[in-house]
C-alpha cells in the first residue's frame, strides 16, 4: 500500500471535515479529529466493501462505537460514494439520510446504529460470532473511544470476545484521553488499558494514532485473538486551537476559526 | 397443568430444527428459562453468555444484523430493566430482528421477592417504538404465539410465565399477533386478561355465572399491537370492561386498553393489576391473597364495579 497515498486521504478527509463541520454548525470536532487518521486507513487501506453494494456479504464490518464522531465517517462515506456529498450538508438536519449519531436504517454504509456508548464491541462480538457460525472469512472493526471505555458492558463484551476466540474481531481505541467534561480519569492511563485489554485474553498493540504507516501495519497485523489497537491520539488533532481542547468536544466554528484551521491544513503547521 | 417456561424450552427445541439461523443466548440461567433442551440439541447455536444481559442484548443485536434470529432469554427483570438501553438502541431503533424472551415474570415468582419479580416490565417494553410485545397464558398459547413470534420479522418481547397453569385453549385455536381470543362469550361484563391471571378471570366467570351475571373473557395476549376492533366490538356490547393482570396498574394491559376506549368507546373500566408497589418474598398464592389477585378478591371487586357502574 503506498503511505503516501492514505497520509494524502487523511490531511483530505481532514479538510473535508472542517468544510462540512464549518457549513453544518456545532459538531464534535475533537474526537473525530483524533480518530479521523485510523478511520481513512481502515477504508482506503484495509477494509473489504463496497460502496456500489453496501451489503455485500463478504465485506469486512465497521462499527463506529463512538457514534458522535458520526461526522468523520459520513465525510468518508461520501467520498467512497456510498451517498453523495451533498448529504453532508444535512447531516443533523431534519428528513435528512445523516442523523446526529449513526443509524444503519437511514445510512448506506452504516453497520450499527450507535451513540449511546459502550454497545459497539458487544454488537461487534455478535457480528463476529455471525460471520464465524457462516463460515465468511471477514473481519469486523469496532472504534471506541477512551473514555467510552469507562461503560461497564465493554468489558462484558472484552470477555466474551476472549472466550469466543474472536481473531475476527479488532477494537481500535481513539485514546486522546479527553472526555467532554474532563480529561480521562486516571484509571485508564495508557499503560493500564494495555494491561487490561492483556488480562483479558486480548493481543495489544499500541502505536501512535496519527502515524499513517504506524496504523496500517499495526491493521495489517496477523492476530490469533481478539485484537486492540489502541491508538495514542490527540483531541483536535490538525488544528492548533482545537488540540487538547475540552471546548472543542462538541462545538461550532466562527469564519475567523474556520479560515484559521484550513490556514493552518494548507501549510501542515500543526499536522 | 403446565408451566408455559417448560412449554417455552420444548417449543424452542422444535423451532431450532425448523429454523436453521436461530441463535439461543443466555445469560446463565439457560436452567431456570429452560433452553438446556435446545443446548443439548443444538450446542453450536446455543450461547451462555454469563451473568452479562446488557452484553448479551448487544450481541443479538449483532447477530441478527448478520441474519440470524436471536433469541435472548433471562428473567423478565433482568432482560427488561437491566437491559433496557441496549434493548432500546442495539435491537428496537435499528429495527433487529431479535425475540427477547423472558420469564419469571410478576408476583407469580413468589418466593425471591420484590427484586425478582417484574411488575413493570410490559410498560417498559411497550413504550418502544417497533416493539411488538406479547404475554400468553396456557402452554397452547404460549406455544403458538412464539411460533408466530419467530415467523415475524421484526423485534418481539415475550413475557413467559413461570407457574403452572391448567390448559386453557385447545389444540386447534388460531393465534395470531394483534389479535386477541375470546375463550368465553358473554353480555355484561368483559374481562381482559395475560398469563396466569386469564385462568383466574375464567374462573371468576364462572362463579359471577352462577349469579346471573354473563362475563365475556378474552385472551388479551397481544398487548401491542393490540386487537382495537375486538376490545370495541366487546365493550359495545357488555358497557363495561375489566382488565385483571399480574403486572402494575401503571402501563400493561390496562392501560393499552384504557387507552383504545377512551378514544373510541368510553365506557367503565376497572384496571385491575398490582397498585403502585413492589412486591415481596411468599407462595404466589399467598401473594395473590395479599395483593388481590386471587379469585375471590377478584370475584368481589369486579362485582363491586358491576354494581356501581350498571345499576
Amino acid at each position: 500500500m503506498d503511505i503516501q497515498y492514505l497520509e494524502n486521504k487523511s490531511l483530505q478527509l481532514r479538510n473535508d471535515l472542517i468544510d462540512y463541520g464549518y457549513e453544518v454548525g456545532k459538531s464534535h470536532m475533537g474526537g473525530t479529529l483524533s480518530s479521523i487518521d485510523m478511520l481513512s486507513v481502515l477504508y482506503y487501506g484495509i477494509m473489504k466493501h463496497s460502496p456500489e453494494n453496501p451489503n455485500w456479504k463478504y465485506r469486512d464490518r465497521f462499527i463506529l462505537s463512538k457514534g458522535h464522531c458520526a461526522l468523520g465517517l459520513y465525510v468518508i462515506l461520501a467520498d467512497l460514494g456510498y451517498f453523495s456529498k451533498k448529504h453532508l450538508l444535512e447531516y443533523k438536519k431534519i428528513n435528512g439520510i445523516l442523523q446526529g449519531h449513526p443509524d444503519k436504517s437511514k445510512t448506506p454504509g452504516i453497520e450499527m446504529s450507535a451513540g449511546s456508548l459502550g454497545q459497539g464491541i458487544s454488537y461487534g462480538v455478535g457480528k463476529a460470532l455471525g460471520l464465524k457460525l457462516k463460515n465468511i472469512n471477514s473481519r469486523v472493526f469496532v472504534m471506541v473511544g477512551d473514555g467510552e471505555l469507562e461503560e461497564g458492558q465493554n468489558w462484558e463484551a472484552i470477555l466474551s470476545a476472549n472466550h469466543y476466540k474472536l481473531d475476527n474481531l479488532v477494537v481500535l481505541v481513539d485514546h486522546n484521553k479527553l472526555q467532554l467534561d474532563n480529561t480521562l480519569i486516571d484509571e485508564l492511563s495508557f499503560e493500564n488499558l494495555i494491561s487490561k485489554f492483556k488480562s483479558f485474553g486480548w493481543e495489544v498493540l499500541h502505536i501512535d494514532g496519527h502515524n499513517i504507516k504506524e496504523i496500517y501495519k499495526a491493521l495489517k497485523f496477523s492476530n490469533k485473538k481478539p485484537l486492540a489497537i489502541i491508538g495514542n491520539t490527540i483531541k483536535g488533532k490538525g488544528i492548533d486551537f482545537m488540540e487538547n481542547n475540552i471546548s472543542w468536544h462538541c462545538n461550532k466554528m466562527t469564519e475567523d476559526e474556520y479560515k484559521l484551521a484550513k490556514d493552518q491544513l494548507k501549510e501542515g503547521v500543526v499536522l | 397443568m403446565r408451566a408455559p417456561r417448560d412449554v417455552y424450552g420444548e417449543v424452542l427445541f422444535e423451532l431450532g430444527e425448523k429454523y436453521e439461523n436461530i441463535i439461543v443466548l443466555n445469560s446463565d440461567l439457560a436452567k431456570a428459562t429452560k433452553t438446556t433442551l435446545f443446548e443439548k440439541k443444538f450446542p453450536q447455536r446455543h450461547f451462555n453468555l454469563g451473568i452479562c444481559e446488557q452484553n448479551m442484548m448487544s450481541i443479538g443485536g449483532g447477530l441478527s444484523s448478520e441474519g440470524f434470529i436471536p433469541i435472548a432469554s433471562t428473567f423478565a427483570i433482568f432482560a427488561t430493566g437491566r437491559a433496557y438501553d441496549q434493548i432500546r438502541q442495539s435491537i428496537a431503533y435499528p429495527k433487529n430482528n431479535v425475540k427477547i424472551i423472558a420469564t419469571h415474570p410478576g408476583l407469580a415468582v413468589g418466593l425471591d421477592g420484590a427484586t425478582h419479580q417484574a411488575l413493570e416490565d410490559i410498560n417498559i417494553m411497550r413504550g418502544l417504538p417497533n416493539m411488538t410485545v406479547l404475554a400468553p397464558s396456557d402452554e397452547v398459547e404460549t406455544k403458538k404465539l412464539i411460533e408466530k413470534a419467530i415467523e415475524y420479522d421484526g423485534p418481539t418481547y415475550i413475557r413467559v410465565g413461570r407457574a403452572e397453569i391448567p390448559q386453557l385453549f385447545n389444540s386447534n385455536t388460531k393465534f395470531q399477533i394483534g389479535k386477541g381470543n375470546v375463550l368465553r362469550e358473554g353480555s355484561d361484563i368483559t374481562i381482559l386478561s395475560h398469563g396466569i391471571m386469564l385462568y383466574h378471570s375464567l374462573e371468576v366467570a364462572k362463579r359471577l355465572l352462577q349469579k346471573n351475571i354473563s362475563v365475556e373473557v378474552i385472551s388479551m395476549a397481544s398487548i401491542k399491537p393490540i386487537d382495537k376492533e375486538l376490545i370495541l366490538k366487546s365493550s359495545k356490547k357488555t358497557n363495561c370492561v375489566v382488565t385483571i393482570e399480574d403486572h402494575s396498574i401503571y402501563g400493561g394491559l390496562g392501560s393499552a386498553v384504557a387507552e383504545v376506549l377512551i378514544q373510541k368507546n368510553p365506557v367503565p373500566q376497572e384496571i385491575i393489576g398490582v397498585s403502585d408497589i413492589f412486591g415481596e418474598s411468599g407462595t404466589p398464592n399467598e401473594l395473590f391473597e395479599k395483593y388481590g389477585l386471587d379469585i375471590n378478591s377478584l370475584e368481589k371487586r369486579i362485582l363491586d364495579f358491576y354494581h356501581s357502574n350498571k345499576y
